[in-house]
């Protein structure tokens, strides 16, 4: 279970964060959502370990997260790929920081690749795939590693309306069968509702938790469609937009 | 491959129909006509033109490599630490204009009249062509490379390795383009001095023989000299920039 405690962060002189609690249970899936400028990067890097709260904790299960933790896997909205690595060593980089011989890295790169779709694919240059494929890549190169923690900064804002529902199914699947749970950030309320069994909104300027929504049916792809859905839609969107007036 | 094949040979055409023009324009065979220069060429190549263009080319690609040895990673440390850049940057500035031709006396006198001075200045004129490219090049490598790498457990060692020595590529490889010309004018320069190899001593020794045909069959090897160093770049840069839009450049 990933757990931040009250942790603030800033950059200089200027704060990001304000005193934030949240938490992730295992196995499941985490949105945070909030506006441009809210601070929702800055709590996936102390999630990762790359930043270092000004105060607070971040626990995985009971122990602080370190920079490069073992544990945890990130997928950013752009250059998360190398350009200068094929599908096939993007995928195995991780692999190879991690002393694996190359058979097994072979192995489980092939798996992967395959997983998300892309057999065929491992000898193209990021700039020879679509933006989705790209994105593909990366949700391989991060379970490549088997994290426990996956997190996820802005991963579809980039990509046109279907392959972006294409890869939140993707995921949602990719959650489902595997182990890991996953922290994604978006400014999209509705894929924060598709993906995530507990929706946390992040306001302000430094951002802080202004609400937690429980989401119970989320799991299906049909849920998109039913009435619940839009109205935990509407739900936030009436938070957001009441943080947003004050 | 076809096109830039055609586009060599438009070049050539036109260069040949210039330096023809020029050889019947200008009086008393100071230029020879390109077929008197070429056919000496192909009688001298073989034996001492040869000989003199390996010396010249052995200079050149022990300067590159010591450049690039140097001055990668001395830019990848100038360019990614804010302290070592803001003290060595201002000693660059005045080091990099200085015309390195000036300080050939003066390696002559610390390194002798031999090979070591004369890759010495082609070295100087590389490395700060380098170094400055390089500096510049890896203050720009996007930062989220460098998160990713660390998200996945990447070390300093790991980040030099796997993003900043292939992010600086084509940096390097065009900093070298762009410094191969300068640093062949200074090796011409510097072989006229303390030795009897070198395309440098052979065209002024021909010069001074009054022997304008073979002078010219000196600067014609020259000018394949720069080409078959820029034809190297630019292989090496399709080789290892596969991963580029265009990494094709013009020159062949």
């Amino acid at each position: 279970m990933l757990e931040l405690s009250e942790c603030s962060a800033a950059y200089g002189s200027r704060a990001a964060l304000s005193s934030v609690s949240l938490e992730v249970d295992d196995g499941r899936t985490a949105c945070v959502v909030g506006p441009s400028g809210c601070g929702k990067t800055t709590l996936l890097m102390l999630a990762a370990g790359l930043k270092t709260p000004s105060a607070g904790m971040v626990l995985f299960d009971g122990k602080k997260i370190a920079s490069g933790d073992r544990r945890v896997g990130l997928i950013l909205q752009q250059y998360g790929l190398f350009p200068w690595f094929t599908v096939r060593d993007n995928v195995e980089l991780g692999l190879r920081i991690r002393g694996a011989p190359p058979e097994e890295r072979h192995c489980i790169a092939a798996r992967e690749i395959a997983r998300v779709g892309l057999a065929g694919c491992e000898s193209l240059f990021p700039r020879e795939l679509s933006g989705g494929q790209q994105q593909r890549v990366g949700i391989a190169r991060a379970y490549a590693l088997e994290p426990r923690l996956l997190l996820m900064d802005e991963p579809f804002s980039a990509l046109d309306a279907l392959s972006r529902e294409s890869l939140q199914d993707l995921l949602l699947l990719s959650a489902q069968e595997r182990e890991a749970s996953t922290l994604l950030v978006t400014h999209s309320i509705e894929e924060a509702v598709y993906l995530g069994h507990v929706i946390w909104v992040l306001a302000g300027s430094p951002g802080r938790v202004a609400g937690r929504f429980e989401n119970p049916r989320q799991g299906s792809r049909e849920y998109r469609r039913e009435p619940e859905f839009f109205r935990l839609c509407g739900d936030i969107r009436g938070l957001m937009e009441h943080e947003k007036a004050q | 491959m076809h096109r830039r094949f055609l586009g060599l040979m438009g070049g050539l055409a036109a260069m040949i129909a210039v330096w023809w023009a020029l050889s019947l324009l200008v009086p008393d065979g100071f230029i020879p006509a390109p077929d008197a220069v070429g056919l000496r060429f192909l009688v001298l190549f073989p034996g001492a033109l040869a000989a003199h263009s390996a010396a010249s080319l052995g200079r050149v690609a022990a300067a590159l490599a010591l450049s690039i040895l140097t001055a990668v990673p001395a830019g990848i440390a100038v360019g990614r630490n804010p302290v070592l850049g803001r003290i060595l940057s201002p000693i660059l500035y005045v080091l990099y204009p200085v015309p390195k031709i000036a300080l050939l006396p003066l390696l002559m006198l610390l390194f002798g009249l031999g090979d070591s001075s004369k890759v010495l200045i082609v070295f100087l004129v590389l490395f700060f062509q380098v170094l400055v490219a390089v500096r510049d090049a890896a203050r720009e490598v996007p930062p989220q490379f460098l998160l990713s790498l660390r998200s996945l457990g990447g070390t300093r060692r790991h980040a030099v390795l796997y993003v900043l020595a292939p992010a600086l590529i084509p940096a390097i490889l065009s900093s070298l383009r762009i410094g191969t010309g300068t640093a062949l004018a200074v090796l011409f320069f510097s072989e006229t001095f303390g030795t009897r190899v070198g395309l440098g001593w052979f065209v002024m020794e021909s010069w001074m023989r009054m022997s304008y045909v073979d002078m010219f069959a000196g600067i014609l090897c020259l000018g394949l000299l720069g080409l078959a160093v820029f034809v190297g770049i630019d292989s090496l840069q399709r080789r290892l920039c596969r991963w580029q839009a265009d990494p094709a450049s013009m020159a062949t």
